[in-house]
């Protein structure tokens, strides 16, 4: 055996060894009977329906019991989590649509059929909360917008729900096949500061049908106390929790930020090099950190027939990246196609590029395609 | 219980009958679109096969091989009809940002990416995915030899890519 074959078992060996998680089964037999195996181009119709007639359910019998789902960790043992992990990043804008097959729905998921468990972490402003749901081979139906912090008696706390960060918004990736394969997480943020009771749990509508109401116990920091001072509840995201996604608020001061990409003569498609800057326009520094953001790229570029439009994202979760008063920091990003190379940009054409993290106006800017 | 002889009839055989390979066609997905599509690679993949179960032809290959092949298709359609992949490398660490863990060998990654096609194909399922060469023949629809001669001619490409002399 030769060196690259070596590597190349090597690598394959490794490889193979990651672990997985084993992928599911659509729920074929309800797909079939609902007629919900339809061509691709059919699936915004699908989601039309879905949209229509899901909510006609959850609604449907108007009661709101209380149900206490099971708690899959102990409060006992839980040890904060910092606020700069990647679980409680800051979910980009998306640059691009997600696409997919129609969602996976399983049987509606009871009460019993659901773990969940929530956390808070202190974050630059107030702290953050990360609630956890599993279904067991079921479907939620969470609706972020719903968060109430309770107190030990079960009464609401006195928190405002409103807006974060309204510039270049988070969003969420297939939420509904987060939903529909019932393993999902919601972030949101209480910001400022508190200084009332505590808050014991959590409660939200997270499932379809008539209980659709959890309460959930709530473990970790509350937001400091200072007089004469409010406080705010930012509903986040629905996302995946396998794997995770990124669904926390953006923080508001990250709007005194703005982001534009260095200009670039041509660029070169095996290996597109580009660098971001961050300004602070304030007299105050801005942290990327408690919480950090992910970040999305899109590259769109004329191709032998038509355009093609690449993307990813990436996170800035690895630093406490801190962008000084009327100050910037610079941001290195390179990145290779995974493409086909028959799927080659044309020489001579124009490449666009955009960049963008949430709370943020998206920084783009237009190349050359080098001839390579 | 389904076996490869036999076509499932309904979505529990169906269940039986793919759950053995569902590792072998994440892992092929994963290997395709690693920066995060693979899952509706899969997915779809699976719809497939069970729309189309009644083509199963249990003397052209295994289930495992018509399954590798459907998740081949699609993931090349996914790619097609939506959008290429960028894959972000941190030029910071070294390491490549993105959903999945970071590859074993980055540089190895990188030129595999740049194989034509075919070649790239054959790396991947007998090296990453550890097929035998007739599987892989099967799962290409194509010969063992022109596998073995494609298998040839990818490493020929991967060592310039890599300056490896030998």
């Amino acid at each position: 055996m030769n060196e690259l074959d070596r590597r190349l078992t090597d690598a394959g060996t490794r490889f193979r060894a990651i672990p997985q998680a084993l992928p599911s089964l659509p729920d074929l037999d309800r797909r079939r009977r609902r007629g919900w195996l339809i061509p691709v181009a059919m699936t915004g119709a699908a989601a039309v329906v879905a949209a229509v007639v899901i909510p006609l359910v959850a609604l449907g019998g108007g009661d709101t019991a209380r149900v206490r789902a099971p708690v899959t960790n102990p409060s006992s043992s839980h040890v904060p989590e910092s606020a700069n992990a990647e679980s409680y990043a800051v979910a980009p804008p998306l640059l691009r649509a997600p696409t997919g097959p129609v969602s996976l729905r399983k049987p509606p998921c009871t009460p019993a059929d659901v773990t969940a468990k929530a956390a808070t972490a202190t974050a630059s402003d107030g702290v953050l909360g990360l609630i956890t749901i599993h279904g067991a081979g079921c479907s939620v139906a969470v609706d972020p917008a719903t968060i109430t912090l309770l107190d030990a008696a079960g009464q609401p706390l006195d928190v405002a729900v409103g807006p974060g960060n309204p510039t270049n918004p988070v969003q969420a990736v297939r939420p509904d096949i987060a939903q529909g394969v019932g393993s999902v997480k919601v972030g949101f943020a209480w910001t400022g500061a508190y200084c009332g009771p505590a808050a014991a749990s959590v409660r939200l509508a997270a499932l379809p049908g008539e209980q659709s109401e959890l309460t959930i116990p709530l473990t970790g920091p509350a937001p400091r106390c200072a007089p004469n001072a409010g406080s705010r509840l930012v509903p986040g995201l629905v996302g995946s929790d396998s794997p995770q996604v990124a669904v926390e608020p953006a923080p508001v001061a990250w709007s005194g930020l703005t982001a534009s990409i260095e200009p670039i003569g041509t660029v070169h498609q095996d290996a597109l090099t580009f660098t971001v800057v961050l300004a602070n326009r304030t007299a105050t520094a801005i942290a990327l950190s408690d919480p950090c953001p992910r970040y999305e790229v899109s590259a769109s570029a004329p191709v032998p027939v038509g355009t093609m439009s690449s993307g990813t994202g990436g996170s800035l979760c690895s630093e406490r990246l801190v962008v000084p008063a009327h100050g910037s920091i610079r941001i290195p990003i390179t990145a290779s196609f995974t493409g086909a190379t028959t799927d080659r940009w044309r020489p001579g054409g124009t490449v666009h590029l955009a960049w963008a993290i949430a709370g943020v106006p998206t920084a783009e800017t237009d190349a050359i395609i080098a001839a390579d | 219980m389904a076996t490869d002889r036999a076509v499932p009839r309904d979505a529990d055989e169906f269940g039986a009958w793919v759950r053995p390979h569902l590792m072998a066609m994440k892992h092929l997905a994963v290997r395709l679109a690693p920066t995060g599509d693979h899952d509706d690679i899969v997915q779809e993949a699976l719809l497939r096969a069970w729309l189309r179960r009644s083509t199963f032809d249990p003397d052209r290959g295994s289930v495992q091989t018509w399954l590798l092949a459907i998740v081949t298709d699609r993931a090349r359609r996914i790619r097609r009809r939506a959008w290429s992949v960028l894959r972000l490398v941190d030029e910071r660490n070294g390491s490549v940002a993105g959903a999945q863990p970071d590859p074993v060998d980055p540089a190895l990654d990188i030129a595999v990416r740049q194989l034509p096609r075919r070649q790239r194909m054959v790396i991947e399922l007998y090296y990453f995915l550890g097929l035998p060469v007739a599987e892989c023949a099967a799962v290409l629809g194509i010969a063992e030899g022109t596998v073995k001669s494609t298998l040839s001619d990818a490493r020929s490409r991967l060592r310039a890519l890599l300056e490896v002399t030998e």
